[in-house]
């Protein structure tokens, strides 16, 4: 995201990389675990307008710091040196834009493999390169999601390229795109000063709770005490809690307070926007006792407003 | 002399700024105590937070731990602010003129977005020193930040002037996207100095593993370098002078007109 | 309980009337003959009254309007509204503003309709969402259709019949009200990095051209009755020589109705010293002998913005030459769009040539219920903007002054500097919401006759025409007060007006069926926008002719 903020991208929705891509590059990602269907539907198997033959079409490069259960899937592995993408891509970026480094190899990679990749991008129809945690998570973070997108907006300069990053949780792309219209930011919002602030870092949750800033907290459909870090989920433990969240979590275990609601897509309708920005639709397919999570949240906006009212008024 | 003595721990922190000479400087002692500072999501007053002694002054002393206390100096434009304690984000940010002393350490942001004046920072900073907000193109174009302890990563991003000099070590990405001015590091740079960077200098006292993208483009003993460190000693650091540098040129991948002046530490250096 | 508006001097080209002092009523959200004596009287002294301002083409909502917001933090950090300002909900704003900052917008310069006109049918889910959270103003949005897929196979195999079907279709799919071509078939040779220059120009991929294109979607919307006409953004836009293209497209018509937008952009010529001109005269000609064409200008105005675009290639051209951020986003079977921040600057001649080719097009069509107020927002200017350009079209001597600041070498060239036009309050009426109005085909809308819709907007008289734009005294919204003196003071919540034509898609089913299985990557169970996406819906009735 802040990646995207720096420079913008070049992307597409997954079904231009299943009707055109003869070129797909993953990058510190392993689908063939983390995305199984994203092989069938959109960028492996799957066959399209310029790809009849499916899998037949397409040429598929895996880069990752050691072999994962998706080099199987793949005509070709590039291992680099843990914690070496950014100068990898930093000499990728050198050869398509005509300068060669004047060095050997580059994070455990020979420059003439990545010369030869480099090339096959640029006589790609369609090349796209998904990138995942593998490099969003590791040193340079967003840093190493820029330069992914530069080496894009460089390769745009010979060929058709996309550059995609393979999202994981469910509809955290619905989420973002809904605070980025009511706020002009995809997340780390500050409203403490009646509008809204932004600043990942200063702003964003992990920080806030490993600083132990807030006093008090409130948790829609998220499982914090699971996918948080140790210390930031620790500081959650000590402030009062209110959880909305159709299924018993070890979030919810440790709330003051559970407000059970209806799941999204389960049991109730909603709308969901899938890692390309697409918003499809949830049905709902069982029933559920529970209210839907926006009424507890009205209800609770309400209250506080007529509480402010009342102080206003005495 | 206005003196502002916060009163207790902070673990909620505090938008103060309001704390500048340009507001302060006219008001009266009880008028400073009125002025606004955001505690969380409530509105509140200096008064609220901090003792206050002395009124009408363009010097204000912070005295206590501020680290939760951010904005101070914010967009200030003359004077001179000096905090006795440690400061919170954006300390100096968007600052155009005037002075900021800091006795302890910051977090992020530190004169980030800065225009002009002086921050002299005795401790250790967070990340983006004289950085650029996130999606800013241009980040600190004017002034001069003394950091004499550590620095974060991404120091000086998208600087377009001015000079940064960083007593202690720098993280990673020092110089990022740097469009023009100066950086020193006395201590040692992280990795992937001057990533992007089109224009500007970067001196570096100690080596570096650069990235590929810059070229090594000979040994100098340059009298701009000794003019910069010159004023580097004006401002209380201690580089060594005279010696020589090797210059790489970079980043190829940007403009490529950008240098890093790395410090000839030993005889075997060129082996390196 | 009604509202009576007295004293005011109304203003409502629809019904010829030009400062006619005389009261307006109204009640239950409509123009009424009288509204009662319980009436609330609003004395609008020293006012005009016009009917609430009708915008027809502006990016507010959607993929690639989120994009813009996504991509510019640094457009939002210097503006915000604020709760402590009284409004319901806080929000930023910068010249992508975010949805209910827009609203309130828009409502306190008088504005309470407005268009989205580029949505990707895929991305119609995406805009209906943001359209819920845009308060104060009723809205539309046109579906992109001149680089769908679906439409070429049909045109190679010259099923006529199948094209209206699937525009029936996907009218109702989208919940949208009109449609709009941009580049017809760029979007799709973009997606082999490639664009088209040519209206008779093969595709690569399809055997058909852009003259085909938009001569069947033309056709087909006529055939279904769509209240307003194709909505075309040209071929070859914002290049030297566009003009040709837009002069060849409006050629290719026939006759047959047509709504060219940002039609500026499109009004370059590659004569003079630095090859790039102005040849709004021409296109002005052209605009005033075809009486079957409208035009909105998109005016560009000086200083910073971001551009967002269907047209993906124009964009990547922006962004080589800007070396400024740059998304792009192609969207399967359908189309694309590009967003690239952009500084318009009165030093740079070509910027200079734009800003005039605006002007000169407003000031050289004769006909005002033919050329229509909008920035392209924010392709060429925010909207806020607005109050500045209608000063610039009303006050001849303001507009002397700022052609003195642009570039010498520009205002040289320039057609504009002789040009003595100045609007009236009439015909500004005419160009931002009774000409609209009409154009959208909206019976109810920008006019003040008994049984319009009481959208009102009350402006207080002042020769500083910016100024009284800027800040209506009285904005009226479905006969309610929603604005005082330029400030939102109640929030409402507007209709989402659609079309849903009676033609059904039988033939075409089957086809659709297979199509999306071979080359969508969604359901097609799940591609239709149901009305549940629309918590005010207004349907506008097609006018099928006999
Ligand atoms: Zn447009």
């Amino acid at each position: 995201m802040v990646a995207l903020q720096l420079g913008g991208a070049p992307a597409a929705t997954l079904g231009e990389v299943k009707n055109r891509a003869d070129l797909v590059i993953f990058w510190g990602s392993n689908p063939a675990e983390s995305h199984p269907r994203h092989f069938t539907r959109y960028s492996g198997s799957a066959k399209g307008r310029m790809n009849p033959r499916g899998r037949k079409d397409r040429y598929i490069v895996l880069v990752d710091i050691r072999p994962t259960p998706s080099v199987k899937y793949a005509d070709e592995f590039i291992q680099i040196k843990p914690g070496h993408d950014y100068e990898v891509l930093t000499a990728m970026r050198m050869l398509t834009n005509g300068n060669r480094p004047d060095m050997d190899s580059v994070g455990d990679v020979a420059i003439q493999t990545l010369e030869r990749l480099v090339q096959r991008c640029k006589d790609a129809r369609l090349g796209v390169l998904f990138f995942g945690q593998g490099i969003t998570e590791t040193r340079g973070k967003h840093q190493n999601s820029m330069a992914i997108y530069q080496f894009g907006k460089d390769m745009s300069r010979h060929s058709k390229f996309l550059t995609l990053p393979m999202r994981g949780h469910y509809n955290v792309v619905g989420s973002g795109n809904t605070m980025c219209w009511q706020t002009g930011y995809p997340f780390a919002v500050n409203f403490g000063r009646g509008y809204p602030q932004f600043n990942p870092g200063e702003f964003s949750v992990v920080d806030l709770l490993k600083r132990k800033e807030p006093d008090a907290a409130l948790i829609v459909a998220a499982e914090p005490m699971d996918h948080l870090p140790y210390e930031a989920a620790r500081h959650l433990e000590n402030i009062p809690t209110i959880v909305l969240d159709p299924r018993e979590t070890l979030t919810t275990k440790m709330a003051d307070v559970v407000i059970p609601v209806k799941h999204a897509g389960v049991s109730v309708e909603g709308t969901a926007y899938r890692m390309d920005h697409i918003p499809i639709k949830m049905r709902s397919v069982l029933n559920s006792p529970w209210p839907k999570d926006d009424e507890p949240l009205s209800t609770i906006i309400a209250r506080i407003k007529a509480i402010r009212k009342e102080e206003a008024e005495t | 002399m206005i003196t502002l003595t916060l009163k207790g721990k902070l673990s909620i922190p505090l938008e103060a700024d309001s704390v500048t000479p340009d507001n302060l400087h006219d008001k009266s002692n009880h008028q400073i105590k009125e002025q606004t500072v955001y505690w969380g999501n409530k509105k509140k007053t200096i008064g609220d937070f901090f003792e206050v002694e002395g009124e009408r002054s363009d010097r204000i002393t912070v005295v206590g731990d501020c680290a939760k206390v951010k904005l101070l100096g914010h967009k200030m434009s003359f004077g001179a602010v000096h905090v006795k304690g440690n400061t919170g984000y954006n300390t100096g940010s968007y600052m155009t003129g005037g002075a900021i002393t800091i006795d302890g350490n910051t977090a992020d942001y530190l004169g980030a977005m800065m225009e002009g004046g002086l921050i002299d920072l005795k401790g250790n900073a967070g990340h983006f020193v004289g950085g650029a907000y996130k999606g800013e193109t241009a980040g600190m174009t004017g002034g001069e930040i003394i950091v004499r302890g550590n620095v974060g990563h991404e120091t000086g991003s998208f600087m377009r002037r001015g000079l940064i000099a960083v007593g202690g070590n720098a993280g990673d990405f020092t110089g990022l996207f740097m469009l023009a001015g100066t950086i020193v590091v006395l201590g040692k740079a992280g990795e992937r100095v001057g990533a992007n960077m089109s224009r500007g200098s970067i001196i570096l006292m100690n080596q570096a593993r650069l990235l590929p993208s810059f070229l090594e483009n000979g040994v100098v003993a340059t009298p701009a370098v000794e003019i910069v460190l010159g004023r580097v000693r004006e401002l209380g650091l201690a580089p060594a002078g005279g010696g020589r540098y090797v210059r790489h040129t970079g980043d190829v991948n940007a403009v490529g007109r950008g240098e890093i002046l790395m410090r000839v530490v030993n005889r075997n250096h060129l082996q390196v | 309980m009604g509202i009576r508006i007295v004293n005011g001097e109304v203003i409502d080209p629809a019904h010829g009337e030009d400062r006619v002092k005389r009261d307006v009523h109204i009640k239950d959200g409509k123009i009424v003959a009288d509204a009662g004596q319980d009436a609330t009287v609003i004395d609008a002294t020293g006012c005009v009254v016009m009917a609430g301002g009708v915008d027809i083409h502006t990016h507010v909502a959607g993929p690639k309007v989120n994009f813009a917001r996504l991509m510019r933090p640094e457009d939002h950090r210097y503006e915000h509204v604020s709760r402590e300002d009284g409004y319901e909900r806080s929000g930023t704003g910068g010249v992508a503003a975010t949805t209910y900052t827009t609203g309130y917008r828009y409502c306190e310069m008088g504005y309470t309709t407005i268009v989205e006109p580029a949505v990707p049918p895929l991305g119609a889910r995406h805009a209906h969402e943001e359209l819920v959270d845009i308060p104060q103003v009723d809205k539309a949005i046109f579906t992109l259709l001149g680089n769908s897929e679906i439409i070429f196979q049909y045109l190679e195999k010259g099923e006529t019949s199948k094209i209206n079907e699937y525009i029936s279709w996907i009218m109702d799919a989208t919940k949208s009200y009109s449609v709009k071509i941009v580049n017809p078939g760029g979007a799709n040779m973009w997606k082999y990095r490639a664009d088209i220059h040519d209206i008779d120009q093969k595709l690569r991929d399809f055997d058909t051209t852009p003259r085909q294109i938009i001569l069947a979607i033309a056709d087909a919307m006529a055939t279904l009755g769509l209240p307003h006409p194709l909505h075309l953004h040209c071929n070859n836009l914002g290049v030297p020589d566009s003009y040709k293209t837009a002069i060849a497209t409006a050629e290719a018509m026939e006759g047959r109705p047509l709504h060219l937008t940002h039609l500026q952009f499109s009004s370059y010529g590659a004569s003079g010293k630095r090859k790039f001109s102005s040849e709004a005269p021409r296109l002005a000609r052209m605009v005033n002998d075809n009486k079957n064409i409208t035009i909105d200008v998109g005016q560009v105005l000086f200083g910073k913005t971001t551009t967002i675009t269907a047209d993906g290639p124009f964009e990547y051209h922006l962004h080589k030459l800007t070396g400024s951020k740059w998304y792009n986003g192609d969207v399967e079977c359908e189309d694309g769009c590009g967003v690239v921040p952009y500084d318009y600057k009165r030093k740079s001649f070509v910027n200079c040539i734009q800003w005039a080719a605006g002007l000169e097009l407003f000031l050289l069509i004769d006909d005002p219920w033919r050329v229509y107020l909008t920035t392209d927002h924010p392709n060429g200017a925010p909207f806020i903007t607005y109050p500045h350009l209608i000063r610039l079209l009303m006050d001849k001597d303001f507009r002397r002054e700022q052609v003195e600041k642009i570039s010498a070498e520009a205002a040289a060239e320039i057609p504009l500097k002789v040009l003595d036009r100045e609007y009236t309050l009439y015909e500004i009426a005419i160009i931002t919401r009774s000409g609209t109005a009409r154009r959208l085909g909206l019976v109810n809308k920008g006019h003040l006759g008994v049984g319009g819709d009481a959208d009102v907007a009350v402006y207080r008289a002042s020769r500083n025409w910016e100024e009284m734009f800027a800040k209506p005294a009285w904005v009226i919204k479905d006969g309610q007060v929603v604005a005082k003196e330029g400030k939102v003071t109640r929030q409402v919540f507007g209709t989402t007006m659609y079309v849903h034509p009676a033609r059904g898609f039988a033939d075409i089913e089957k086809d659709l069926a297979d199509f999306f299985e071979s080359y969508y990557t969604v359901n097609i169970n799940n591609y239709p926008v149901g009305l549940e996406y629309l918590p005010r819906p207004e349907l506008i009735p097609c006018q099928v002719k006999a």
